[in-house]
């Protein structure tokens, strides 16, 4: 494994640990401030701090030992975890979450000296911070309680500059030794023992001696062995697990040895010095669990699974070939073709489950969305989180948190009012924005809701006029309304603002949910708030679909968009202008639309009481009932890309190869629906009865 | 005096391509080290430069800031870069 390898290990788990530190600091805010909570989040920084510090990153890794340090009061018990406290904490883990993207991007690290020098006044050590009665008598050196926020610059200074805090140790106090000899597999994987080293001066520890005896002459040397020993003097201040900590990510590969006498570890020569021991990396940088005994897990190669999960899609078409090869030999109900159907289902939802990954991860970077938009807007928003670990498909959720992070934005922008006009409403000051995740029929449903003034429509209705997007004597419906908000180059905001404003989001979001095969609704009440719902496929590889004839073409219609299916009686249908008819369904009138004129197919049935009708939900049009011949089946379909093998044809969202062999289309149905009506200029879709 | 140059970056795989410079150059006698560039280093470089300064021929090495940091912080100043070490 390369160095690149193991560094794009490091980040991954970065971002876990960001996510379990930002999830432990809502926890904390909320009022769960047990051991366990604040552990977690110590873990996360120390990790990052560990590998931050391996890898060579000095402005992240000391940055994280300030923040550490501070974390290291709070957990045993010396510190008192106040709110102005939670609330540098959760500064410093934005700042932190930044130093990580510095590190990633090799650009410049964010500035932090502010930071570094609030979180060292802080600590009780050094005169900030509420210490708690237990650790007041666990550190008689602390002063008295003093002013949050009031630091000791002298002692930041110490913090630093390491190797200063020896001296400033009171005279007689009793400093420590530490004996440390790195062997060879210290120094592979990335590992560098100097960096460790490093740390021990960050603790304020001073190289005493180095023994380089074991050195040999130029001609017998071997680079990747370890042939140094160090002797380090540790300040009193410095505790031997805080040491330890330091050398837990390599384990056995460093001989330790604390205390005055202690001596030397002895040296250790890795047996054949061409082929190093290889490290166990994805283990190497998790601390041995403290608490629970975490699940087993491994790291696989996102293109190795991809290709598992392609062998699958084939497999399910493989067996749906063989379904209809015996059905057409007459042996369609043997009791082994089930047991085939039900094992193919399976081992499909089992690839699936590998890849799905629950939603808490896009979850959790929301917080620090809503602290930056309280910075520059002064709203405070109550963010509040239901189903964090519903689950759902890798690739979904990395293409999640655009729009989501946009919906957000101008939920706080546009939705929740000033704190003044709530409250001048009968609101609480504080805006509350609930984010929800839930499974529904293969469908993952998400909601972002807040409480504020909803969609003024009468606003929404002029702006769109005013623009254009609609003519001024249009009669639409509030849903027709809300959805203008989706138009490109919409925008009510009086001014743009850096936040959200330009008109193109709105628009960009809706497409973006498309594109992943999903949908956009909203739900508005006036004064009340606003709720977009998306609900998303779990799976971009397999869907589930109807089989239908359309003249001489074979079609898929995703059953995500089917709402009914019927074969209309000739009093349901009603004529409209020139060739145009519309159903009627329980008293309301939906356009339909013959599927074989939109995509050109021939021998289409003349009139659609010969045909099949599926009424389908559409997100820009409404319902609709596309007029088919007639349904053949309800299955499952592999869906494979038109884009990548031909070209994007519109109304058609790609393809899939069905049981005989045969290649069928699967409908666009909101494409083909807009489309379809922009052609007939049917602007109103649906009309209630009289 | 032969002369060899360290690299910005001495890492492990650096210390391989180092020492074999350094076998071959210890033959010409004294050999000039110009670290002069060097902006990163690990252990295993270190521990070839010490085996060079030790080696019958010797070496002098000119360290960059970073370089002497790193002799510094491992207490290896005297070893690597005074004259009467050598």
């Amino acid at each position: 494994m390369t160095s690149e390898e193991i560094q794009a290990i490091f980040f991954e788990e970065c971002a876990e640990s960001l996510a379990a530190a930002e999830a432990g600091l809502a926890a904390c805010k909320a009022g769960t401030q047990d051991a366990d909570t604040v552990n977690a989040i110590f873990r996360a920084v120390h990790s990052i701090k560990g590998g931050g510090g391996a890898f060579g990153y000095t402005a992240l890794q000391a940055y994280t030992h300030t923040f550490e340090t501070l974390l290291s009061e709070v957990r045993e018990g010396i510190l008192a975890l106040s709110a102005p406290l939670i609330d540098l904490l959760l500064r410093a883990l934005d700042t932190l979450t930044d130093h990580v993207t510095a590190a990633r991007e090799g650009s410049e690290a964010p500035e932090d000296a502010g930071l570094i020098a609030e979180m060292t006044g802080a600590q009780v050590a050094n005169g900030g911070g509420t210490a708690c009665e237990a650790g007041a008598e666990r550190a008689p050196e602390a002063e008295a309680p003093g002013d949050f926020g009031d630091f000791d610059f002298d002692s930041m200074l110490d913090d630093i500059a390491g190797s200063f805090a020896a001296e400033a140790e009171p005279a007689g106090a009793p400093a420590w030794q530490v004996r440390l000899r790195p062997h060879a597999g210290a120094m592979g994987n990335g590992g560098e023992p100097l960096l460790l080293l490093r740390e021990l001066e960050m603790l304020g520890g001073e190289c005493m001696s180095c023994d380089m005896s074991a050195i040999p002459p130029l001609g017998e040397i071997d680079p990747h062995q370890g042939y140094l020993g160090w002797t380090f003097l540790m300040p009193t201040a410095a505790s031997p697990d805080e040491v330890r900590e330091i050398f837990d990510f390599i384990g056995d590969d460093c001989g330790l040895a604390i205390g005055q006498d202690a001596p030397m570890p002895p040296m250790r020569l890795a047996a054949p010095a061409s082929a190093p021991a290889p490290q166990p990396v994805a283990a190497q940088p998790v601390p041995p669990p403290v608490a629970a005994p975490q699940a087993q897990s491994i790291r696989i190669d996102l293109p190795k699974l991809d290709r598992l999960i392609d062998s699958v899609g084939e497999l399910v078409i493989a067996q749906a070939m063989m379904a209809q090869r015996l059905a057409s030999e007459g042996i369609s109900a043997s009791e082994e073709l089930a047991l085939l159907d039900g094992l193919t289902r399976e081992i499909q939802e089992s690839a699936m489950a590998i890849r799905a990954q629950p939603i808490g991860s896009v979850f959790s970077r929301v917080p620090r969305i809503l602290r930056d938009l309280a910075a520059s807007t002064g709203k405070q928003v109550r963010l509040e989180l239901v189903g964090e670990g519903t689950e759902l498909d890798k690739t979904v959720i990395e293409r999640l948190g655009e729009p989501l992070t946009h919906l957000i934005r101008n939920a706080v922008d546009h939705g929740i009012e000033s704190a003044e006009e709530r409250v001048a409403a009968g609101k609480n000051a504080e805006g509350t924005l609930v984010l929800s995740a839930e499974h529904r029929s293969g469908r993952i449903l998400i909601r972002i809701a807040d409480d504020g003034r909803g969609i003024d429509r009468a606003r929404v209705l002029a702006k769109a006029v005013e623009k254009g997007i609609v003519p001024a004597d249009a009669q639409l419906s509030k849903e027709d309304i809300d959805a203008l908000i989706f138009a490109p180059g919409f925008s009510t905001a009086a001014e743009v603002t850096s936040v959200s404003g330009r008109g193109v989001g709105m628009d960009v979001v809706r497409q973006n949910v498309k594109d992943l095969g999903g949908r956009i609704t909203i739900e508005s009440e006036q004064g009340k708030g606003t709720t977009f719902t998306l609900t998303l496929p779990l799976t971009l590889a397999i869907s589930d679909g109807m089989i239908v004839h359309v003249g001489d073409q074979t079609l898929v219609v995703p059953l995500t968009h089917v709402v009914e299916s019927l074969r209309p009686q000739p009093g349901d249908l009603q004529g409209l202008g020139t060739g145009n008819q519309m159903l009627n369904v329980r008293g309301r009138f939906i356009p339909v639309l013959p599927v074989c004129e939109a995509i050109g197919a021939s021998r289409c049935p003349s009139e659609a009481g010969t045909g099949v009708l599926i009424v389908v939900d559409t997100e820009v049009a409404g319902q609709a009932a596309l007029l088919v011949d007639d349904i053949c089946d309800q299955r499952q379909f592999v869906i494979k890309s038109l884009d990548t093998h031909y070209r994007a044809v519109e109304g058609v969202a790609g393809a899939t190869i069905l049981g005989d062999g045969q290649v069928a289309l699967i409908l666009d149905v909101d494409g083909l629906v807009a489309g379809a009506l922009a052609r007939s200029d049917r602007i109103q879709p649906e009309r209630q009865a009289a | 005096m032969p002369a060899i140059t360290l690299p910005p970056r001495c890492d492990r795989a650096a210390a391989d391509a180092l020492l074999a410079d350094l076998v071959a150059a210890a033959r010409g006698g004294r050999i000039g080290i110009d670290g002069r560039q060097v902006e990163q280093v690990g252990q295993a470089v270190l521990q070839v430069l010490l085996s060079a300064r030790a080696s019958a021929a010797g070496a002098t090495i000119a360290p960059s800031n970073a370089l002497a940091e790193a002799g510094r912080m491992t207490g290896l100043s005297a070893a690597l870069f005074e004259e009467a070490q050598a």
